[in-house]
């Protein structure tokens, strides 16, 4: 189960990502952002409440993060819990995209 | 010049060596003319083969100007190679090579490459990935220690194994981070039998040392020879698309075992010891501890 919450904050589209991100999941969270993405300036998405993440998840991130940097929306990704971070880091994500996007969970 | 004749002193060994080639034979030679096959080799067409070019040729076989075909011969276990060239409107030359040979030569020349990839593969993988055929395979299922299991078939059900996994992980003193790490390669493994295959199995093992899941499809197998560009590839920029799943796993288990001949099966491993964050722990059996074969999903 994955719930996606949209907010605005500080002018900032902030979307929620509650519970896990798979292959069942992982549209929701596209979805999500495709109607939130039209005229957004930045975009935040808070990991404070995944829980799990895939390859498959991982790998719809980074589409996205991809799309929306290529659109000149600035985007990062907050909260990421030290599991989560350890699924980026394998799969090269920091790399890929700049460490500057992530900000850990405390 | 002396490069050429150098080419072709280098072509001439190459060809004395290759023993898939040494084994190809010119069996036998005949000439189709006038409705009746007459045999210009030393040696005569056996009956059996004979019988069958003769149905090839009376069946109207449109002999353009080649044509090419292969027999199974089941009586003598042989295979065979038929080349049919024509020379004019009423006459075929038919040349018979037999394959048997070949065929075999080149099983074992693939015995040995797949040897060889999983020499280098074990190699580069520290051990932690070892492939192997489907019979060897049946000997991790461990009845005796199942735990319970579930058929997967669609994208939701990802989410229940990994619901089952962390319950089977519970009991078991290992640390959460390799517990999380084992459900995540689960999970992986799984994904891709919905990803590539559509539906699978997992049977949960557990042990006095750790836990063990195997995942079994019937689909077409992996190509094992990009296997060694998926182990010593990390991320997404290896553009391998069954890669991340697999780094993933690699990073992460202490073994995975891959047969890929009948279908898939993936055995995977998850030991309790030298636990990264808690240091070494023996993972002790509880006493009279007997894991019951539930059946879930």
């Amino acid at each position: 189960m994955l719930e996606v919450k949209t907010s605005k904050k500080n002018g900032q589209t902030v979307i929620d990502l509650i519970g896990e991100m798979d292959i069942a999941t992982v549209d929701k969270f596209k979805m999500a952002v495709e109607e939130a993405r039209d005229g957004a300036p930045g975009m935040v998405f808070n990991m404070a409440e995944l829980t799990f993440v895939d390859s498959t998840g991982v790998g719809g991130l980074l589409n996205v993060i991809k799309s929306l940097k290529y659109d000149d929306i600035d985007v990062r990704v907050i909260n990421v819990s030290d599991e989560v971070y350890e699924v980026f880091d394998l799969l090269g994500l920091p790399i890929l995209l700049g460490k500057e996007i992530f900000q850990r969970a405390e | 010049m002396s490069t050429d004749a150098g080419n072709i002193e280098k072509i001439r060994s190459y060809l004395n060596k290759s023993w898939i080639l040494g084994t190809l034979r010119m069996s036998y030679v005949c000439i189709w003319e006038n409705n009746e096959i007459r045999n210009i080799g030393t040696e005569a067409v056996p009956d059996r083969i004979l019988k069958y070019l003769h149905d090839c040729m009376e069946s109207g076989l449109e002999v353009d100007s080649y044509h090419k075909e292969f027999i199974v011969d089941a009586d003598t276990a042989s295979v065979f190679d038929i080349y049919f060239i024509r020379i004019n409107g009423s006459s075929c030359l038919i040349t018979v090579f037999d394959l048997t040979e070949v065929l075999k030569a080149e099983k074992v020349r693939e015995e040995r490459e797949t040897q060889i990839y999983r020499d280098v593969i074990q190699a580069v993988t520290q051990g932690r990935l070892l492939l192997t055929g489907y019979d060897e395979i049946q000997q991790y299922l461990d009845e005796d220690n199942f735990y319970g299991g579930m058929k997967i078939s669609e994208p939701s059900d990802i989410a229940t194994l990994r619901y089952i996994v962390r319950k089977a992980l519970d009991g078991l003193p290992m640390s959460k981070l390799r517990k999380d790490r084992m459900v995540l390669c689960v999970s992986e493994a799984a994904t891709n039998v919905i990803k590539h295959v559509g539906e699978g199995e997992v049977r949960i093992y557990l042990g006095e040392n750790g836990i063990r899941t195997v995942i079994s499809d019937d689909g077409p197998g992996i190509d094992i020879s990009r296997l060694p560009q998926v182990a010593l590839m990390k991320g997404f920029s290896t553009e391998i698309s069954l890669g991340c799943g697999f780094n993933i796993m690699l990073g992460f288990l202490d073994h995975l075992i891959m047969s890929t001949s009948k279908g898939t099966t993936l055995v995977m491993e998850m030991n309790c010891s030298a636990d990264e964050d808690t240091g070494y722990q023996k993972c002790l059996e509880p006493e009279n501890r007997r894991f019951a074969g539930v059946q879930f999903g």
